[in-house]
C-alpha cells in the first residue's frame, strides 16, 4: 500500500489511466525529484511518471509534508500528464469492477473555440509492445 | 469562506433524462454537471440480479468532499471529459497537463497511504 507519488511512477502502470478511490489526493504534495539514493530516485519507483492520466475525487492544491516541495498538479504539468478531479471515483470503480477491464479517454475542451471536446482514437496498452518502448540499453547499478 | 459553506443546490431526486437540451444559464444547477451523459444500464450480476442494479443505474452524484463552489470559482479551471468504452462519461476539472490521452482504466482502492519514509528515518524520529 503506497501513496500517489509511488503509484504514478510505477512502471507497471505504463499507458494506463489510474483511478484513485481514496477521496483526497495531493494534500501531501510531492517530494523532491532530484534526490538520489544509491543511483536511484529516493522517493519514487522510477525516474518519471508512467501513468497516462490520473483520475481523482478531490484534488488538494494546498499541500503540507516535511518532504514536499511542489504540488502534484505542477509535477503532472511538468511531465505532460493530464489529471482530472471532481469525478465520483468510487462509482467509476464499481462500474469497472462489474464490466471488467475497460478502456478510457481523457478529453480536453476544444481550444479552437467551438464547444465540445477533443477526440482521439482508443488506445489499448495491452496490444502494444511496451517493452520496445522502454530503455534499449541495459543499465548496471 | 462563509460563501463556500452555504449549502449547494439540492441534488435532483430523479435522473435527468433529456440531455440534448442544455440547461438554462439563468438557473445554474451545479449537480447537473455530473455526468455529461447518463450512465447506461450495464447489466446485472450473473448470480444475483438485484445485487448491482442499484449501484449501476443510480445517478452518480459528485463525491461528498467536492466543493463545487470552490471548483467553479477557481480561475483558470478547465473541464475535462472522462469517456469510458461502455459509452458513459464523467466530467471533472483539469489539474494536470492540458492534453487528451486514451488508455486503459485501472483503479487503486488503497485507503492507507504511506508517504515515502525510509525505515531508518522512523527510528530517528
Amino acid at each position: 500500500m503506497v501513496g500517489y507519488p509511488e503509484s504514478i511512477t510505477d512502471p507497471s502502470y505504463q499507458g494506463q489511466i489510474l483511478v484513485i478511490t481514496f477521496p483526497l489526493v495531493g494534500n501531501y504534495g510531492v517530494p523532491p525529484r532530484d534526490t538520489v539514493l544509491d543511483g536511484l530516485p529516493a522517493f519514487f519507483e522510477s525516474s518519471r511518471i508512467h501513468i497516462a492520466g490520473l483520475v481523482v475525487a478531490t484534488y488538494s492544491e494546498q499541500y503540507s509534508h516535511y518532504l514536499a516541495n511542489s504540488a502534484l498538479g505542477d509535477w503532472l504539468k511538468e511531465q505532460g500528464i493530464p489529471g482530472i478531479w471532481g469525478v465520483d471515483t468510487r462509482a467509476l470503480t464499481k462500474r469497472i469492477r462489474v464490466k471488467g477491464s475497460m478502456l478510457g479517454k481523457l478529453r480536453q475542451q476544444n481550444t479552437s473555440g467551438e464547444i465540445g471536446w477533443e477526440d482521439l482514437e482508443w488506445q489499448d496498452p495491452n496490444v502494444e509492445n511496451l517493452v520496445a518502448q522502454g530503455k534499449s540499453d541495459p543499465c548496471l547499478y | 469562506m462563509a460563501d463556500r459553506l452555504q449549502p449547494l443546490t439540492t441534488p435532483p431526486t430523479t435522473p435527468r433524462t433529456n440531455f440534448s437540451t442544455p440547461l438554462s444559464p439563468s438557473s445554474p444547477r451545479l449537480y447537473n454537471t455530473f455526468p455529461l451523459v447518463p450512465p447506461a444500464i450495464v447489466g446485472t450480476h450473473p448470480r444475483n440480479p438485484t445485487r448491482h442494479s442499484h449501484a449501476i443505474t443510480e445517478y452518480p452524484l459528485p463525491p461528498a468532499t467536492l466543493d463545487l463552489n470552490y471548483a467553479q470559482g477557481n480561475q483558470g479551471t478547465q473541464k475535462v471529459l472522462l469517456e469510458l468504452a461502455d459509452g458513459s462519461s464523467f466530467t471533472g476539472f483539469s489539474f494536470g497537463a492540458q492534453k487528451s490521452v486514451s488508455g486503459e482504466l485501472v483503479f487503486q482502492t488503497g485507503m492507507i497511504f504511506l508517504p515515502s519514509l525510509p525505515s531508518e528515518w522512523i527510528i530517528d524520529l
